[in-house]
């Protein structure tokens, strides 16, 4: 369980440091509050999802793209590649951390966003779980990519290049399925599209996680 | 022999780093690497720490390929460079008690701070150390697993004379314990703590005991 203990240090570091979280919260509830207050109800009902995925796509990558960025900063990364793990133990302890974040955010922003946007919501479970899942295979291509970027010269810049054409598919989806939700409709064909691309992107994560690591 | 590099070339692009090197290093000895900035010391530590690969030749510990064995051979090594491995907004306790858990010791990290003389400051985060105490940290966080053999680059940079001298005499304690000690260094006063040296500049240029490569001065 050597990926819990990375992901109990980040979770430790992070809340000492509150570099990210602050600025994810933050930055969550202005967006709410800018589109409640500028938007039509009417508007807000058929916008509702994609505007939910895009606060996650911002937050998220702040934060996934700092995830070995700061050991990298910090001068730690060696210190966790010499150690006798296994290199997705380090993979999965970023993943774990990551999805803390963003569960994190989802479970503040996603009733706001209910109370902010005055959306009717036939089935809030399934639309949590779709968002559940969204994010989590959200965190695991974020995860990966941020290793790739590692020792690029504009780290930051270069996540979204990288990873937002990869998310697509996973992101309108995720979107699909969040309406229909709302909706009360039947989105098993979407949770299953869903689970597929998660299945087939973390089997690349680990497969290619230890290539990445190595300089 | 407890290290064994042969033909070892590393090369970073055109860049060559190390060429054709050859040595061997005892079981328990204070083994020097001396050499001019960019001489490539760091990349052989960095090398036999199994950080990096070689692009060819092979290097060997207690028989093990450092590129096919890398595992095994983390269990065996320890690694203090000028960057200490630490995270600044943790206590020295929740750094050692963190990299306990990577290694899988079960000892406590108490002994540790003890050994490195920082059991009082045990609950101070990192970020209030000074550069001494963070090396003494970093050193108790390289022997939390008991390792055969600890890699010391360049550790005493930015080190005054008096935490230099505590630094000696922890890498004494640890080569009468029978540790085996790697120690790529600038200075000539910690080459005369070396059983023998080797002076490298991309590739060896002489190997023996200390007087023999540096003189008696």
């Amino acid at each position: 369980m050597k990926c819990l203990a990375i992901a109990k240090k980040d979770l430790l570091l992070e809340l000492r440091s509150k570099n990210m979280i602050n600025f994810m919260i933050l930055f969550s509830l202005v967006t709410l509050v800018l589109f409640s207050y500028t938007m039509s109800f009417a508007d807000l009902q058929s916008i509702a999802p994609s505007l939910l995925w895009f606060i996650f796509i911002f937050v998220g990558m702040l934060g996934l793209s700092r995830a070995f960025i700061r050991e990298k900063e910090l001068g730690t990364l060696d210190g966790l590649k010499i150690a006798p793990i296994q290199a997705n133990s380090i993979l999965i302890g970023k993943i774990i951390f990551n999805l803390i974040l963003i569960y994190a955010i989802q479970i503040i922003i996603f009733p706001l966003s209910i109370i902010f946007f005055d959306i009717s919501v036939k089935n809030p479970f399934i639309a949590f779980l779709v968002l559940t899942l969204g994010n989590f295979g959200f965190v695991v291509i974020g995860s990966m990519f941020s290793i790739f970027i590692i020792n690029a010269k504009v780290k930051e810049l270069l996540i979204p290049v990288l990873f937002l054409p990869i998310a697509t598919p996973l992101l309108i989806v995720s979107t699909i399925a969040l309406k229909k939700s709302f909706e009360g409709l039947v989105i098993s064909n979407e949770i299953i599209l869903i689970a597929t691309y998660i299945i087939i992107m973390s089997t690349i994560a680990m497969l290619t996680f230890d290539y990445a690591l190595e300089e | 022999m407890k290290i064994l590099v042969e033909n070892l070339t590393k090369k970073f692009s055109s860049v060559i780093a190390l060429e054709n090197i050859s040595l061997s290093i005892k079981e328990g000895e204070i083994f020097g690497l001396l050499g001019p900035n960019g001489a490539g010391k760091t990349t052989l530590i960095k090398i036999l720490a199994t950080l990096i690969k070689p692009t060819s030749g092979r290097v060997t510990i207690d028989g093990l390929d450092i590129v096919k064995d890398k595992h095994k051979i983390r269990e065996k090594i320890g690694l203090v460079s000028h960057e200490t491995y630490l995270y600044e907004e943790l206590t020295a306790r929740e750094n050692l008690e963190f990299y306990a858990k990577l290694y899988g010791t079960e000892k406590s990290v108490n002994t540790f701070l003890k050994k490195v003389g920082l059991e009082d400051k045990a609950n101070v985060l990192v970020k209030n150390f000074s550069r001494g105490m963070k090396q003494r940290l970093a050193i108790a966080r390289a022997i939390l697993h008991e390792p055969e053999i600890v890699l010391f680059d360049e550790a005493t940079t930015g080190l005054d004379i008096k935490s230099r001298e505590r630094f000696y005499s922890m890498i004494k304690e640890l080569r009468d314990s029978g540790v085996t000690i790697v120690l790529s260094t600038h200075h000539k006063s910690e080459a005369k703590l070396c059983d023998r040296v080797a002076y490298i500049e991309k590739r060896v240029l002489k190997i023996g005991e200390v007087h023999e490569v540096l003189g008696d001065s």
